[in-house]
């Protein structure tokens, strides 16, 4: 399964930076990288404190494709 | 030291390479069979500096926990700690059979298991920082 990820379409809209949105979920720079680029799954808490900051679902900003 | 810089994982895993070298130092001390005067107080200065040590890592972890946990860099850790697990099971697995097969000869003693040991945890640990470093840049 593969993970699809609108993380960096929302992240672009709300004009934030990779550096400014790790911060203020609290993870490194580095995860939101990987996140973005679909190479890490995170976990449900880091999900939906994302999807806080967006004013989003994780349904939203996260979905799973078969491969 | 700059207080304010955050601690990161990679610094207390490199952290934990000095110790383990530090450790490797202080069993060199105690394993030597020559006495200079000097010895002793090598010992308590290499003694000293791995009880500061111990306390100075213990405070850089608590800072980590506290300010710069990230779950992607600790997923990666276990990962890698799983790694060198098994590592150091295999020269300990080896080790054992080496000290059953050849520990009767007088070149393989109990100072040389300690050696082998001590060796062992300075480059399990160096492994470790590398195997680190490379999961962590490739993601999950």
């Amino acid at each position: 399964m593969a993970l699809i990820t609108k993380v960096k379409e929302y992240r672009e809209k709300a004009g934030y930076k990779q550096s400014e949105l790790a911060e203020m979920v609290g993870a490194r720079r580095e995860t939101i990288v990987h996140l973005e680029n679909g190479k890490y799954n995170p976990s449900l808490k880091l999900a939906m404190d994302i999807a806080k900051v967006f004013g989003t679902t994780v349904e939203e900003l996260f979905e799973f494709t078969e491969d | 030291m700059n207080k304010d810089k955050k601690v990161t994982l990679k610094d207390i895993l490199v952290s934990k390479v000095v110790r383990n070298i530090a450790i490797a130092v202080y069993f060199w001390m105690w394993a030597r069979t020559d006495y200079k005067e000097s010895y002793s107080m090598i010992q308590s200065s290499v003694g000293a500096f791995l009880a500061v040590f111990y306390y100075m890592l213990y405070s850089r972890e608590r800072k980590y926990k506290k300010e710069c946990f990230d779950e992607l860099a600790e997923r990666n850790l276990n990962k890698c700690n799983a790694i060198c697990y098994k590592i150091m099971a295999v020269i300990m697995v080896a080790l054992a059979f080496a000290a059953a097969i050849v520990g009767h000869t007088e070149s393989f003693g109990t100072d040389v298991i300690g050696w082998i040991l001590v060796i062992s945890l300075v480059v399990v640990s160096i492994v470790r920082v590398i195997l680190y470093s490379a999961i962590d840049k490739k993601g999950e």
